[in-house]
């Protein structure tokens, strides 16, 4: 029995592949490396900051003719969709307006006067377009995609493995989940990181709401809404799939009246406080 | 003296705890830090390059090339002696360290003969709040056992959910690496 455990910086943070099984050392590389070339795929094509990615130029180009997407973006954008209209715009891949003002993504495309939301995307099979100028930031759903696809490339690759993890900065994704247990990162009062035992519920975890360092500003917004969000925790989702899950945080985090969504799903919420206690949210 | 419940000596312990550290904490910058190791310098080179073989080069850059660097690059250059091996085919494997606000990483990146970034791993990656551990032990009485665990995360650190980790600074470091094989390791002959 070997195990291998690797680091790659993509999608704006870094990717663990851990991976154990009855396999040779080489095996273990290169399925590793299958894994990394899929989240590698995910960051070329939905890449905010990428001057190429298919997303820069649905971006650039959708609002004034329909552009042609691949399978993964019509997957990805199926699921954003879907979420907005469920949680009546609570979540809204439309965003990135917002981020460039707020400084969090660089201006590279301008920013639309009067932009629309997700009401104004007309998602076509094959095809996407606005119509209103608006830009789309695909962030957290699409790293819990690009997660779930080496997960499920890698788990096909060695079916009886002892144990394979994927995590994109907190968008984690484990094969043999029960039983295991998750450590969630918080703050504590004087904003150092801690970390808080939980048992994982399902095979998939992710968690919204630190604040970068030093800063009081908040990585989660409520579209349209300016107002600061409550200091007070980070909130966790387990669900079956790491995109399911990243997704669910935002609605969970920004929406409390939208819970029964998570559940929906197959979903479940948790808040850690300052103390590190984590409670189910019903 | 009587016995408290443990409830109560663990409350006191916390106070106490909080009241030292945030004392402390004023006085001394003291440190929070995770490491986490994912390969050695050897396990990264066959991961990049498979079975390659690499010499060490040894390059230590001029002002003149660190200055043109860093005006390229727009990063910092914190050492002028590189880390550096190559193959008979021009291949490049070089050991980095990017420093952050609160992280070192030490990285292992491969630079084809045309340039090309063929692979980036992390070797270490080292988060740290006010200063480095220095002394884990005198640290841990002030934190409690958790602390101690804390410090030897790298068994658990694959099941972290909420670390939303940013990776500009390797990004950078990245870019500088590439800025300086163009401007300085193309140009090296055996």
């Amino acid at each position: 029995m070997s195990e291998i455990s690797r680091a790659q910086p993509w999608l704006g943070t870094f990717v663990e592949i851990y991976i154990k099984a009855d396999i040779g050392p080489d095996e273990l590389a290169s399925i590793s490396q299958a894994g990394f070339d899929k989240i590698a795929h995910i960051h070329k094509l939905m890449s905010y900051h990428e001057g190429d990615s298919e997303l820069t130029k649905i971006n650039r180009n959708a609002a004034s003719a329909k552009v042609q997407i691949s399978p993964h973006m019509q997957r990805v954008m199926t699921l954003a969709l879907d979420l907005s209209k469920r949680s009546d715009g609570r979540f809204d891949v439309s965003i990135a307006p917002e981020l460039i003002q707020k400084g969090y993504l660089p201006n590279t495309i301008e920013r639309p006067k009067n932009p629309g939301d997700w009401r104004d995307i007309e998602l076509l099979p094959d095809e996407i377009g606005f119509k209103k100028p608006l830009l789309l930031d695909l962030g957290g759903i699409a790293k819990g995609y690009a997660v779930d696809l080496a997960f499920d490339c890698m788990s096909e690759m060695v079916p009886d493995a002892h144990q394979i993890s994927v995590n994109a900065g907190g968008d984690l994704r484990v094969l043999r989940w029960q039983g295991e247990k998750a450590q969630i990162e918080y703050r504590d009062i004087m904003n150092r990181p801690r970390y808080a035992p939980v048992p994982m519920l399902a095979p998939a975890m992710a968690s919204s709401g630190l604040y970068p360092r030093g800063k009081d500003n908040h990585l989660v917004f409520r579209p349209g809404d300016n107002q600061k969000r409550p200091r007070r925790n980070v909130i966790t989702v387990f669900a079956s799939s790491s995109m399911v899950a990243d997704a669910l945080t935002k609605v969970a985090y920004l929406a409390d009246d939208y819970l029964d969504l998570v559940r929906e799903f197959g979903g479940i919420a948790l808040a850690t406080n300052w103390t590190g206690r984590a409670k189910v949210m019903s | 003296m009587t016995r408290t419940s443990d409830n109560v000596t663990t409350r006191r312990r916390l106070l106490k705890g909080g009241v030292v550290s945030a004392l402390i904490g004023a006085l001394i910058p003291s440190g929070f830090a995770r490491a986490t190791v994912y390969a050695t310098a050897d396990e990264a080179r066959r991961l990049i390059w498979g079975g390659e073989e690499f010499l060490q080069i040894a390059v230590t850059l001029t002002k003149d090339q660190k200055t043109k660097i860093r005006k390229l690059a727009k990063t910092r250059i914190y050492s002028d002696k590189l880390n550096v091996y190559r193959s008979a085919q021009g291949n490049w494997f070089i050991l980095d360290q990017v420093i952050g606000k609160h992280e070192f990483i030490d990285l292992a990146v491969g630079i084809d003969n045309t340039g090309k970034v063929t692979g980036i791993e992390v070797l270490e990656y080292r988060e740290s709040y006010g200063h480095e551990i220095i002394n884990p032990k005198w640290l841990a009485q002030f934190y409690g056992r958790d602390n101690s665990k804390r410090l030897r995360l790298t068994k658990e650190i694959k099941n972290i959910s909420g670390a939303t980790l940013s990776c500009r600074h390797v990004t950078d470091g990245i870019n500088r690496l590439t800025n300086t094989w163009d401007l300085v390791l193309k140009h090296i002959k055996v």
